[in-house]
């Protein structure tokens, strides 16, 4: 056995292997494929599952009822997978596969606001329209891209709702401190509250940031007690919350409320905090309380029916990540049936000018691409569950303030 | 073939290390130009084989420090970031020419390095290893807190449309070579033998008339300035920089790996190493969409364990598997 002929061999398989078509997939014929890159692996592997839950849900459905009727034609729906690593450059290299090589008709967007910028510039050089229900950063929509729609209300409203209802509760609460994670993402949704702050005639006893991915928070914790805030918001990911609120328990930092923007929403958040989760506020895109119609036939018509039925397959209430993924396909559902065809730029106009109302709520984008039309709301984990509290109408509950002392949650 | 010779037989491949194995040269020539095919032959990877083409850019510049002087740097991904940030500062300001962006990166990064150098390389083995990943956190850090650099927001480029994309793999082809070139022109000049002289002994080469220091910034100099130029063609494709993408632990890690994996300080090996960990990282992400991260890190286990000189001492390698098993029980010994 020659070592070098093996060698070169290995070399050879190797290119032939890495430039041979990945799985077959049949974009022609009755099949519309759908592409997404999502973090399957890394830093935002959790929220990236909720994604593909999302999607996956969507797809059972449509095929197990007759599939999606596009100008007369009936089709099949199928979505590829690839997983980003939750980075972006991964991401943009991905799209670029689903699009050129494995000719995928459409894109569903990755999560995370970094990802979905990277993805997003992508699609609209390749002029294949995107819709994404996971990258709320206003900074996308910036840049005056023509193939991205979010379903997802922007960033920067993520925190008000929970500044809303510490403000008018007895005794209204009067100072915040806002800690963010460095992400795009986290910096505007930090910037919105301090903005709703400040025009409330809230004071911001301390705004500041911490690297992303931060395996350690300490020094900003101890920096939050010292500013002694009546509301304690965090601007972040899944992983942030959980970091930010074991440090402040253990610091024994007491405040009258604590907000996260992504985190209590998600099955683990209780699962891991436990007696600590409760009482803890949450900006949520969704929630199973909230009481649209849909009025188009199609899908599941309320909040309530989805959730159960979601339950039913994957074992978990759906977040609003599930929720938003879910709406991100529906958007292409009707946006696709409004075109009565396939064409990318078809289907792009259709969704610019779709105005349709979901279980989600309404489904319709500004001139950007954003979806300001549709109002979050804020949740709360009362007693290990969590339930809707704001806006008021829509409140499952009373909201449960001020927050008892650590230990006694 | 006993113990001894096969330890003979490596002595020999690792004098003709500096040059690297001409068969494993020939190798990485012939792939480079069919590189040039890949926009034209595969236009759906042309973001895959342009990130592979950064990596093995990367994968160079390290090498002139790490390989062939012998001082480790974990901070590397300093110099990308900074390249690509001068791109996309020079876009903000409405220049968008690859040539302004390269020339820039070339010579912000060179000169940083060699101000950053004149303390740190001062430092020996670990702790400077410790220093240049300390000047890269600190960096990272600086960046996303000034306003002129968009903070961690980032900042946007503007990037050419579908019809010229091309040309950023062409550009980024064109770096990739320039590195190779440039090892290779070092490799055979006295400056080469200069960084091997220093780190095999550096005391010697002082007494040689070797000045240790002066030679050292010139290696990291030229190490940045690859690093530099790599990053300033990635950011107008990319289209975004922020620090997270700027600064990545990727561009700091898998360089190093790439040119172990290849051969550290030979010509062909980074390129080999780089071409290869890319390729596998890239079908393990396929076939176990899941889990391929715990099987890329057997991967680089393994490589350690059974190639700790790399492939290219593997080309080089006289015989067979028996051959191999010898000379690395030699190696361990």
């Amino acid at each position: 056995m020659k070592l070098r002929p093996m060698a070169a061999l290995g070399l050879v398989a190797l290119c032939a292997a890495l430039t041979a078509p990945s799985v077959p997939v049949a974009a022609a014929g009755d099949t519309i494929v759908f592409g997404s890159a999502v973090s399957l692996t890394g830093s935002l592997t959790k929220e990236g599952h909720l994604t593909q839950e999302g999607y996956d849900f969507w797809k059972s459905y449509v095929n197990a009822h007759g599939g999606l009727k596009v100008g007369g034609k009936s089709y099949k729906v199928d979505i590829k997978y690839y997983d980003d690593e939750s980075k972006a450059a991964t991401a943009a290299s991905l799209a670029e596969r689903l699009i050129d090589q494995d000719h995928v008709n459409f894109i569903l967007g990755p999560y995370g606001s970094g990802t979905a910028f990277t993805v997003a510039q992508m699609v609209e050089r390749k002029k294949i329209p995107m819709v994404e229900g996971n990258g709320a950063a206003e900074k996308i929509f910036s840049q005056g891209f023509k193939y991205t729609f979010a379903v997802l209300s922007p960033a920067p409203r993520y925190l008000e709702g929970i500044l809303d209802v510490a403000h008018s509760q007895k005794p209204a609460a009067q100072s915040v401190a806002i800690t963010a994670a460095s992400d795009p993402f986290s910096q505007e949704v930090a910037a919105g509250a301090a903005a709703w702050a400040t025009a409330h005639g809230m004071k911001v006893v301390y705004n500041n940031k911490y690297p992303e991915n931060a395996t350690d928070v300490s020094s900003i914790v101890s920096a939050v007690k010292a500013a002694n805030p009546d509301v304690i918001l965090n601007a972040g990911h899944l992983q942030d919350a959980l970091l930010v609120h074991k440090g402040l328990k253990e610091q024994n930092v007491q405040a009258r409320a604590y907000g996260y923007s992504v985190g209590p929403d998600t099955p683990d958040f209780t699962g891991s905090l436990g007696k600590d989760a409760n009482f803890v506020f949450g900006g949520a895109q969704w929630s199973d309380a909230v009481k649209y119609r849909a009025d188009r036939p199609g899908f599941y018509a309320t909040a309530k029916e989805y959730a159960k039925a979601f339950d039913a397959v994957y074992h978990h209430r759906p977040d609003y990540h599930d929720a938003e993924s879910t709406a991100t396909c529906l958007a292409f559902q009707y946006a696709l049936q409004d075109a009565g065809s396939l064409d990318p730029d078809k289907v792009r106009d259709a969704l610019a000018k779709l105005d349709v109302t979901t279980f989600y709520g309404i489904l319709k984008f500004d001139s950007r691409g954003m979806n300001v039309y549709k109002p979050m709301v804020t949740n709360q984990i009362q007693n290990g569950k969590l339930v809707t509290v704001w806006p008021r109408g829509l409140a499952e509950a009373k909201v449960e303030y001020p927050t008892p002392p650590w230990g006694q949650r | 073939m006993t113990t001894a010779s096969a330890s003979a037989a490596m002595r020999k491949v690792s004098l003709a290390g500096i040059m690297g194995n001409r068969g494993a040269l020939w190798a990485a020539v012939i792939l480079m130009l069919l590189l040039l095919l890949v926009p034209v032959a595969l236009p759906g990877y042309q973001t895959l084989f342009r990130t592979i083409l950064m990596y093995v850019a990367l994968a160079y510049g390290w090498n002139t420090i790490g390989g062939y002087t012998g001082y480790v740097s974990f901070g590397n991904v300093t110099f990308f970031g900074l390249g690509a940030y001068c791109s996309a500062l020079l876009s903000a300001h409405g220049v968008n020419n690859l040539f302004a962006d390269v020339a820039l990166a070339v010579v912000v990064n060179a000169a940083f390095a060699a101000l950053v150098g004149l303390p740190i390389l001062r430092l020996k083995g670990h702790y400077f290893g410790i220093a240049t990943l300390g000047v890269a956190l600190a960096i990272t850090d600086i960046v996303g807190n000034l306003d002129a650099f968009g903070g961690t927001g980032g900042l946007a480029l503007k990037t050419v449309d579908e019809a010229h994309f091309s040309i950023y793999y062409y550009a980024a082809w064109l770096v990739t070579a320039g590195a190779i070139g440039a090892t290779f022109l070092v490799a055979r000049s006295k400056l080469g033998y200069a960084f091997v002289a220093l780190r095999e002994n550096e005391e010697a080469a002082a007494v040689l008339g070797i000045a240790p220091t002066r030679y050292k910034i010139v290696a990291w100099a030229i190490s940045a300035a690859i690093a530099g130029a790599a990053g300033a063609v990635f950011a107008p494709a990319n289209g975004f920089v922020d620090p997270s993408i700027a600064f990545a632990e990727d561009a700091n890690v898998f360089p190093i790996v790439m040119t172990i994996l290849g051969g550290i300080g030979t010509v062909a090996g980074p390129f080999i190493g780089a071409i290869i960990l890319s390729g596998v990282n890239e079908l393990l992400a396929r076939w176990f969409i899941k889990v391929h991260t715990l099987f890329f890190g057997a991967v680089i286990v393994a490589v350690v364990l059974l190639l700790p000189r790399g492939l290219v001492w593997l080309f080089g390698l006289r015989g067979g598997a028996r051959t191999w098993l010898k000379s690395l029980a030699a190696y361990k010994a």
